[in-house]
């Protein structure tokens, strides 16, 4: 496995179940990724009653939280992930459109 | 070196952390960008870390919540998909339809799950204008099967991301409906088909004859209606044609009653075939036809019309064609420019109808107002006679009725009057040919056989000594359609028990030109008057048919030699009939009785032809029932000299 194969960045999006804030924060972060980490990124999206355990392992403390475990540091950002620009900043990802 | 720590949990559990300023301000701003969250409502749930009872989760209840159960458990799938076709968003109902964990179903493209895949273009789910799109594919599940669904796609835009909600609705339980839908549909077309066939064989009844298949008189009345209606703008002419055949009771009484139908059958084909296409022939009654054509040019046409039909229906009948030649008598009215009602047209076509019957049949006769003048006063008189009967007002004046051996008043008849209110008397003449056109002459022989059966009770009690040979008889005139009303006999039982009257001294007579024809019931009814006791005579004889059937076959005890001949006595030929009558009576056993003697002379060769009894002005005038008593007393000596002290030069009898 070369080093461009293993993805950059390593995200886990912690929801509540398949509520309407889920489903909102899971196309965001989807459509968040897909246009500023194209390729190089690994989402898993994680219901917290299912992985309650993880949850707390990241330090999520709410949902939707969407955490970058990988470059570290860790960092976390809580909300609806519609705000692309404050996400990005949040997570410290790259602006696709800043070049 | 903090920078170089792992971020390992276990390290961050159990290591007691050193917080680098850097790392207390990231922990800052992940708490002050939480807070922004929970402010903006960007948070449904928090983990809570409960020590040794591990950690719960606690879901924040939200306005939206109804709105995202109602997507979560609806039945039908919903989908968000991003505007590349990844399927972002599955709620359970999707799920169920594709058979895969709904984790499965989130992150792929819609097209994995299409059978068309690829193929279908988003933009086709889109919509062409965008807007959204109702849309039916076919979804592929995780075992292979297709399952038809309904799509409805709706474009939004969250937060400037473009967005497409669907909803997928599952056909095949509407597909399965819909062929039983349209096997159901096709047996229903079928059944309506029938009630339709139904609905209109009902219609042709109640607007239609069944022995002719001709519109019945409902029918015949609209169509007269919508003419004139349509008339009255155009100023065109309608006439109406009232068809009745002559003598048809006959058919059907000597070749019985499917001779008839087959008759009026041929006689509704001959009818239809002479008319033009626009003229509507109705059958309204028995052997009634009436023809409306509408539209006329001039009355020339309607008499050439009538005089075709005439011919028509009088023509030999086709070889091989058991039906007769028909003569019928035609009654025509004419309406300009819309005038009248098809009520009045069909009254004056009718009284046409009649005047054409009575002057013989087999011809046509057009209305005019002479006639129009005749029913109006026929009407008046009907309503007056109908007051009459309604307030009793009908009196009896009685005619003496002499033995011609013994010179004495053996009964009288009684002629009816209609005591006005101004106190005058109607004669028979003014009201009998519209009690008998009307059917009122039924109530008005009723009250006859009343009045006649007091008053003669009366005398009998006033007659002093009384013996049965002296019994005084009263005679009452019967009209055929009382046979017809068919309860002559309890009227006539009923006037006998509630006067008392013998039923020996009452005698009915019957007029025979009014006697068409012997039916069995009008025997059965003279035969039960006949065993009332009541005697029953011939009245006018030798007016009608003279018939010697009717002297046979009829119960009489006396007959009428009609004043006609009485008053030829003396000229050779009517003195031979009245010599003939008397004996041919005389033989038979009856009692013959000269109607309307005026003179001496006449009553002096009555007796010597041996006629046995007399009535006429030679006697005396009809009396008033108060007259009657003294009457009596003075015939009871009466003689020749006494018959002629009463001679009158009254030049009629009744």
């Amino acid at each position: 496995m070369t080093q461009s194969d293993v993805p950059r960045y390593a995200l886990t999006l912690f929801v509540n179940g398949a509520s309407e804030l889920s489903s909102r924060a899971i196309t965001n972060a989807r459509l968040l990724c897909e246009r500023h980490l194209g390729g190089r990124y690994q989402l898993s999206v994680m219901d917290l009653r299912d992985e309650p355990g993880a949850a707390a392992d990241s330090r999520v403390l709410a949902a939707p939280t969407l955490v970058r475990n990988r470059p570290l540091p860790v960092r976390r950002h809580v909300g609806d992930m519609a705000h692309t620009a404050r996400v990005l900043k949040a997570l410290g990802l790259p602006d696709a459109a800043a070049g | 070196m903090p920078r170089l720590r792992s971020p390992s949990p276990a390290d961050r559990e159990s290591v007691p952390r050193e917080i680098s300023a850097r790392d207390a301000m990231a922990q800052l701003a992940e708490a002050k960008d939480m807070l922004r969250a929970i402010g903006a409502g960007e948070v449904d749930a928090f983990v809570i870390s409960g020590g040794d009872t591990g950690r719960h989760v606690f879901t924040l209840s939200t306005a939206d919540r109804p709105y995202r159960m109602f997507v979560e458990n609806m039945r039908d799938g919903a989908a968000t998909l991003s505007d590349k076709g990844l399927i972002l968003y599955a709620n359970s109902g999707l799920a169920e339809l594709l058979g895969y964990a709904r984790e499965t179903i989130v992150g792929s493209p819609l097209s994995r799950f299409l059978t068309a895949g690829e193929a279908i273009q988003l933009s086709e789910i889109k919509g062409a204008d965008g807007l959204g799109a109702t849309l039916e594919l076919d979804l592929l599940t995780d075992t292979g099967d297709v399952v038809p669904v309904q799509v409805g796609s709706s474009p939004l835009v969250v937060d400037d991301e473009p967005l497409i909600c669907l909803t997928f609705t599952d056909l095949s339980a509407h597909r399965a409906q819909n062929r039983e839908i349209a096997r159901l549909g096709q047996a229903q077309t079928e059944r309506m088909a029938e009630l339709q066939d139904a609905q209109a064989a009902l219609t042709k009844q109640a607007t239609h004859d069944a022995l002719t298949g001709l519109p019945n008189r409902a029918l015949l009345v609209d169509r007269i209606s919508q003419a004139l209606h349509q008339s009255q703008r155009s100023g065109r002419r309608n006439a109406v044609l009232f068809v009745d055949l002559d003598r048809f009771k006959q058919v059907n009484d000597t070749q019985g009653h499917a001779a008839g139908d087959s008759l009026l059958r041929e006689v509704a084909e001959r009818l239809t075939a002479a008319l033009r296409p626009m003229d509507t022939v109705a059958r309204i009654g028995g052997d009634e036809f009436v023809i409306l054509a509408p539209d006329i040019d001039s009355d020339v046409h309607v008499v050439d019309l009538s005089a075709r039909l005439i011919t028509e229906l009088g023509r030999r009948p086709e070889p091989g064609n058991h039906a007769t030649r028909v003569a019928a008598s035609i009654g025509i009215s004419v309406s300009v420019g819309g005038r009248g009602t098809a009520e009045s047209l069909l009254n004056e076509a009718d009284t046409a109808m009649y005047q054409a019957k009575s002057l013989g049949g087999g011809r046509a006769t057009v209305f005019d107002e002479a006639l129009g003048h005749q029913i109006r006063q026929r009407s008046i008189a009907q309503q007056r006679l109908q007051s009459a009967l309604d307030e009793r007002r009908i009196v009896a004046h009685y005619q003496p009725i002499v033995d011609l051996d013994t010179a004495r008043i053996t009964g009288f008849e009684a002629l009816a009057r209609v005591s006005e209110n101004d106190g005058s008397l109607t004669l028979p003449g003014a009201f009998i040919p519209v009690a008998e056109d009307s059917g009122l002459v039924v109530p008005l022989g009723a009250q006859m056989l009343d009045v006649a059966c007091d008053a003669a009770r009366g005398w009998r009690t006033a007659t002093t000594p009384e013996s049965p040979e002296r019994r005084l008889t009263v005679a009452v005139n019967l009209s055929t359609r009382q046979f017809d009303a068919g309860n002559l006999t309890t009227i006539v039982r009923e006037a006998l028990q509630r006067t008392g009257l013998d039923p020996t001294c009452l005698h009915l007579e019957l007029t025979e030109t009014t006697i068409i024809d012997l039916d069995p019931d009008f025997l059965a009814q003279l035969g039960q008057l006949g065993d009332l006791g009541v005697q029953i005579g011939l009245d006018d004889f030798g007016t009608g048919y003279a018939s010697l059937t009717h002297l046979r076959r009829l119960p009489l005890t006396f007959v009428k030699i009609d004043q006609t001949f009485v008053q030829g006595l003396g000229s050779g030929e009517d003195e031979r009939i009245v010599a003939a009558v008397v004996d041919l009576v005389a033989n038979l056993g009856l009692r013959s009785i000269a109607e309307g003697v005026e003179t001496a002379d006449q009553l002096g060769r009555l007796r010597e032809l041996g006629c046995n009894q007399a009535q006429g002005y030679l006697f005396a005038r009809p009396f008033v029932p108060g007259d009657i008593p003294a009457a009596v007393e003075r015939r009871l000596v009466g003689d020749d000299a006494g018959i002629e002290a009463s001679c009158t030069t009254a030049p009629t009898s009744r």
